[in-house]
């Protein structure tokens, strides 16, 4: 039976069925705990569940190819079937990566490198271009957490290529993940003096046209930046196809009002918010509450490295304060952003999936947790300094 | 009827003194948390609170069933509404720059659960002005806030600028204090040449009678001898000694050397800190040091001085800002602050430095688990700490969703100051612009 926490879902019963039959298929055909095998077994800590609830007496087996073997229950395993056992202290949370979503990580601090230019449907730029694996604050923001980062050009055109997601580790090669999504934008960024549109009733034209001729660009789900909420609503008005509404991007300003538009949308239905700052605008904050209240499924932007490093935490935090479910602004630091970039490989703690791993010291949402130890792809790097001998949990044998 | 004839008092108190009722609440405590409970407010405060109350038959109730009570919280340095930036100077107070009429500013710091801020100017380099507590109550004149008390503090911020300026400021301030103590032995000396010009003008005035007299009776033989001449020069009337001008600065600043108002100084960097040592030091200020990001660096300074307390904060920099391989002049910050005065027994409190809204998530990042204690208790020398605990007497009042002390999720729900709601979630949701 398994120890629910107080904050759920709609759908979290039925999430939490389909989790356990795959943990128990896991351990069944996978993973057989007790005869254990090689590798890394992460035990002691509350693990972070995909629907956002966190939930205690759980192991992650971490196998020698970098990805999570299984999740099991902690009593069943046999520690001295691993090559490493680590110890997690009491409290502490284990949850994939936090992600850097359409900030410069990666960039050394340069995100206007990455320009669409002067063509409007440019389909064939790529924002991993952009990106410097050697950047060493990809390390420092590690540190903290945040195992991933999403570039998108900038939001100068219609169609801006493609987004990138890369793993954060300064190294001389990158790991990129996933295939990353076509960068759509509708708003003030397209206008300009120099070439069509110079007007956003121009601009809409052009998007009702492109749209009528069926563009590849819009088979599959892209993101949209609409910066303002009249973008927004603007956007909702558009003719999408069922199975490719767009992950709107809404980084700043009020879109409260065209909110309820999205009620008639094919669930779920993703955006992009914040990052939030405390002082910030408190009806940004306040359109993203209501929006989560509503059903959508948020992911907080990044804003690294020109942001606080814990600023991603802080906007859950904030949002929390404010209103907003704390399993939902869990998903919205952990499995939406996986989502959203379509680095479908991560963003949760399950088997098959990258063993890009943190171990908190309480709650993610709690600002007074701190990072204790990261996993990148099965290696782990301790981060937070033991005051003391016995508080080195890792035992290697 | 018989009921109002023999208890008038009873029947006053039942209708118009109703006592405002919290019943089945749960207060965390340092030892755990306390369930079931029922807070009786009477006149405003807290006057029982009891697992086994009797509840009064025409008390008011407010559904609080399973939500969590602690005192209202407070933000030793909240720039709430205030202008942030400029020149400043010491008769610049902060109450004559908060705008009670905010109501969306107000209102989120009350969401946040702070019912009580200490306002601090914050201007550029130098003295700021002074500052006052204020409790975010609603006024009868409108708005919310009402003055607690009028001058806490003057305010001197050494953290502002490049260098060159921050040592300008520092020259400037001492100047500013020798000038003050200068005023006063001017006031002082002009106090004992007033006295002795109002001896010599006695005399002076008796001896002109006596040479009046004399005079009189010369008169008629010194008139035809001496006709054409003055005669005896006359003795000058002694002179007025002048009164120092008015100096409203100078007059702040001789009440702060006089140890009446203490000084909150704001230094973040060490070079900073150790100005404001030299400063409290060379005048004998009663001092609290605002941000002390990098006292670790100069703690034995610090321990130098006595009775030296602090206000710290949390200040949101950019990760770039202190990257690798990169000169900054961001004041490197202690990862372990609180921990370090603890460890020097230095006292200190947390202020949000900014509006107040996010003091409770910086209280818990700033100090863990124990943010409840802390927040709620009182140990700040030099300024009086608001402070304060649930306890019988306390008129601001924070509901909570969850337990705070132990649920990072829990969040403000009701705000009771003086037995009103003056916040509840429901409103929250209409706030903000759309």
């Amino acid at each position: 039976m398994l120890n629910r926490s107080n904050h759920q879902n709609p759908d979290s019963g039925n999430r939490l069925f389909l989790f356990g039959l795959a943990m128990l298929f896991a351990l069944t055909l996978s993973f057989p705990a007790e005869a254990g095998g090689n590798g890394v077994a992460i035990t002691g800590a509350q693990v972070l569940l995909p629907d956002g609830n966190l939930e205690g007496d759980w192991a992650v087996i971490v196998g020698n190819d970098g990805k999570i073997q299984a999740l099991v229950p902690g009593s069943t395993v046999d520690e001295k079937a691993f090559d490493q056992v680590y110890r997690a202290p009491e409290g502490s949370v284990l949850t994939p990566g936090l992600h850097d979503l359409m900030g410069a990580l990666g960039t050394r601090g340069k995100p206007g490198s990455l320009r669409s230019g002067t063509v409007l449907v440019d389909e064939q730029l790529d924002a991993g271009s952009s990106f410097d694996s050697t950047d060493p604050w990809l390390d420092v923001a590690a540190h903290h957490g945040v195992l991933y980062t999403t570039l998108v050009a900038q939001p100068l055109g219609v169609v801006n290529g493609k987004s990138a997601t890369f793993l954060c580790h300064s190294d001389s090669s990158a790991t990129r993940l996933g295939s990353g999504k076509m960068m759509l934008a509708l708003g003030d960024s397209v206008l300009s003096a120099n070439r069509v549109p110079t007007s956003r009733t121009a601009l809409l034209s052009i998007w009702r046209e492109w749209m009528q001729t069926g563009p590849e660009a819009l088979k599959d789900p892209g993101l949209l930046y609409v910066a303002e909420g009249i973008d927004l609503r603007q956007a909702l008005a558009l003719p999408w196809s069922a199975d490719a509404i767009p992950v709107f991007i809404h980084t700043g300003g009020d879109g409260r009002s065209p909110l309820n538009l999205m009620k008639d949308l094919p669930k779920p239905v993703h955006m992009v918010v914040g990052p939030l700052l405390e002082g910030g605008s408190r009806a940004h904050l306040m359109m993203a509450v209501r929006a989560s209240k509503q059903g959508v499924e948020l992911s907080f932007a990044g804003g690294l490295p020109a942001g606080p490093a814990d600023h991603l935490r802080g906007s859950a935090a904030m949002a929390v304060s404010a209103g907003m479910d704390a399993a939902a602004a869990r998903r919205a630091l952990f499995s939406n952003p996986a989502q959203v970039s379509g680095a479908l490989e991560t963003g949760e703690v399950s088997a098959g999936k990258r063993a890009d791993l943190v171990l908190f010291s309480g709650d993610p949402l709690d600002t007074a947790s701190s990072v204790i130890h990261v996993w990148r792809g099965g290696h782990g790097t301790r981060v937070a300094e033991p005051g003391k001998v016995d508080e080195l949990e890792s035992v290697r044998k | 009827m018989l009921i109002l004839l023999f208890y008038p008092g009873w029947v006053e108190g039942q209708l118009f003194q109703r006592p405002v009722v919290l019943e089945g609440v749960s207060a965390p405590t340092r030892n755990g948390t306390l369930e079931d409970l029922t807070i009786m407010i009477r006149g405003g405060r807290i006057a029982e609170i009891s697992q086994t109350a009797d509840v009064p038959l025409m008390s008011k109730k407010i559904p609080a069933q399973g939500l969590f009570a602690t005192a209202g919280l407070v933000d030793h340095a909240s720039v709430l509404t205030l202008p942030v930036g400029g020149s400043g100077e010491a008769k610049q107070w902060s109450w004559d720059g908060f705008d009670r009429f905010s109501k969306d500013d107000i209102e989120t710091v009350l969401a946040s659960g702070v019912t009580r801020v200490h306002l601090v100017p914050v201007r550029g380099s130098g003295i700021s002005g002074r500052s006052c507590w204020v409790s975010l109550e609603e006024a009868e004149g409108g708005g919310h806030g009402v003055l607690i008390e009028e001058e806490a503090a003057l305010c001197i911020n050494l953290s502002s600028g490049p260098p060159s300026a921050r040592i300008r400021a520092f020259d400037k301030i001492v100047e500013q204090f020798n000038n003050a103590r200068d005023r006063r032995e001017s006031l002082d000396s002009y106090e004992s040449d007033l006295e002795e010009y109002l001896e010599e003008l006695k005399k002076w005035v008796e001896e002109q009678a006596k040479d009046g007299e004399g005079e009189g009776e010369k008169s008629s033989d010194e008139g035809k001898k001496d006709d054409g001449n003055d005669g005896d020069e006359e003795k000058k009337a002694p002179e007025k000694p002048r009164r120092p001008d008015l100096d409203e600065d100078s007059d702040i600043l001789l009440r702060a050397l006089d140890h009446k108002i203490p000084v909150l100084i704001t230094a973040r960097r060490s070079a900073d800190l150790l100005n404001a040592c030299e400063l409290i030091h060379m005048f004998q200020l009663d001092a609290i040091i605002h941000g002390a990001d990098e006292a670790a660096l100069v703690i034995d300074e610090l321990k130098k001085l006595e009775d030296l307390s602090f206000i710290i904060d949390q200040p949101a920099t950019s990760m770039a800002a202190s990257g690798p391989g990169v000169l900054s002049t961001t004041p490197r910050r202690s990862s372990n602050l609180a921990a370090l005065l603890e460890e020097h027994e230095m006292d200190w409190v947390i202020g949000s430095g900014g509006s107040g809204e996010g003091l409770w998530r910086m209280t818990r990042k700033l100090t863990g688990e124990a943010a409840l204690s802390s927040a709620q208790s009182t140990n700040l020398r030099g300024l009086r700490s608001r402070r304060d605990s649930l306890r019988p007497g306390q008129n601001h009042i924070v509901l909570w969703s969850a337990n705070p002390a132990t649920q990072p999720a829990a969040r403000p729900v009701k705000v009771i100051i003086d037995g009103e709601v003056v916040w509840q979630e429901a409103s929250a949701a209409r706030g903000g612009r759309f």
